[in-house]
């Protein structure tokens, strides 16, 4: 249940925090690709939480927006 | 001057109440205060993290599963001394605290919460991956184990060093600089606060500190280290104890300690909902009504009482 979570946040800042087609996407590529790493690679099937960690931390490193997020401005 | 003074007495007292206690409590009390002492430290870690720099953690497990599986490989491994185990719990963890710290940079309020919860549901699946090293689920189980009231000791020896340390650090230059970037962010860095390193700086202490919580949560549970036991309900315990002990101040750490070492043990005789489960739920109820009646913990109070009775 809260690997589920971790997946679900990983998917939701792929796609971008406020956009809800970015979800659908998010959810998708995250889905595909874990499914695809433990198909390819069974011999790291317990590692399936901390690969959705490494992509969550990737993307917030890389690209803090996602996908299809809007940069946030802010004013002081 | 006199506030100092009263402050520098209380401590005194509690020092001296927990140096007594080992000598009149039975065996499982003792255990249990063992436990707070344990929660003691990493509680104080959190709140360094969280009170005073503003960073929210709902991950120091991880930090503890690191510091408990360092004492027990090493223990395993090398049948090293438990208490440079610690050391060496605090040293390892500091490090992975600061590169931790990097990436948190970026983040802040709900994203920095999730990002951490998400690092401590992710820690203690390594154990499972590297089954031969980290002893799988079934745990690791250090060479020595140690008593209860060895425990006790090196717990609150640890609580009272760690606590002057904390103090030490947070009352000058570095505690003032992390209050700032807690309050403004544009603020503290337009009056010339290097924003990433103190912050990367508090992650690195408040992990150490929760290494060393784990390393003796470890010993406090026959020297076995288990993937189970640092699942996401001890992350969300400390950080529940740093909120019921009052976020950004030391003096309330000993009762939000005490709630959630105590609370769920001691709930479980309550009659009729007492049972496995009745435990959660009154563990549940007892932290909205703390935080109902307390908003900002019981430091908070203390701060209230304090007003009183100088009025």
């Amino acid at each position: 249940m809260q690997q589920a979570l971790v997946y679900a946040f990983a998917a939701a800042v792929l796609g971008g925090l406020e956009s809800p087609g970015g979800a659908l996407v998010g959810g998708i590529a995250i889905g595909v690709f874990l499914e695809l790493l433990a198909g390819y690679l069974p011999q790291i099937v317990s590692l399936e939480v901390p690969f959705a960690f490494a992509v969550l931390l990737a993307i917030l490193l890389v690209k803090p927006t996602g996908l299809f997020g809007r940069r946030e401005v802010g004013r002081v | 001057m006199r506030r100092r003074l009263s402050a520098l007495a209380s401590l005194g007292v509690v020092a001296a109440v927990l140096a007594i206690l080992p000598f009149t409590l039975s065996s499982y009390n003792v255990s249990l205060a063992a436990q707070v002492g344990v929660f003691f430290v990493g509680v104080l870690g959190l709140n360094i993290l969280t009170g005073y720099s503003g960073q929210i953690s709902a991950g120091h497990g991880a930090f503890m599963a690191i510091g408990g599986y360092t004492t027990a490989v090493m223990s395993r491994d090398h049948h090293t001394n438990l208490v440079v185990t610690i050391l060496l719990a605090f040293a390892i963890c500091f490090v992975i605290g600061l590169v931790v710290g990097l990436p948190a940079l970026r983040l802040s309020g709900a994203y920095l919460a999730l990002a951490t919860f998400a690092l401590a549901v992710s820690v203690p699946q390594l154990p499972l991956q590297w089954s031969t090293f980290l002893g799988g689920t079934g745990g690791v189980q250090s060479s020595t184990t140690v008593s209860d009231r060895w425990i006790y000791g090196a717990a609150w020896t640890c609580s009272a060093i760690l606590f002057v340390v904390a103090w030490l650090i947070l009352r000058g230059r570095v505690g003032r600089a992390l209050r700032a970037v807690r309050d403004s962010e544009i603020a503290a860095v337009s009056s010339g606060i290097e924003l990433p390193i103190y912050k990367t700086l508090a992650f690195g202490i408040s992990a150490a500190y929760a290494g060393v919580a784990g390393a003796l949560f470890v010993m406090a549970t026959n020297g076995f280290a288990q993937p189970a036991e640092f699942g996401i309900v001890l992350s969300l315990q400390l950080l529940i104890g740093a909120a019921v002990a009052g976020l950004g101040s030391l003096w309330g750490i000993l009762a939000g300690a005490a709630f959630v070492g105590l609370l769920p043990q001691v709930s479980t005789s309550v009659p009729v909902i007492g049972s496995e489960h009745g435990r959660d739920v009154v563990f549940g109820l007892m932290v909205v009504l703390v935080m109902l009646v307390l908003p900002d913990g019981f430091a908070g109070l203390l701060g209230r009482l304090r007003a009183l009775v100088r009025a």
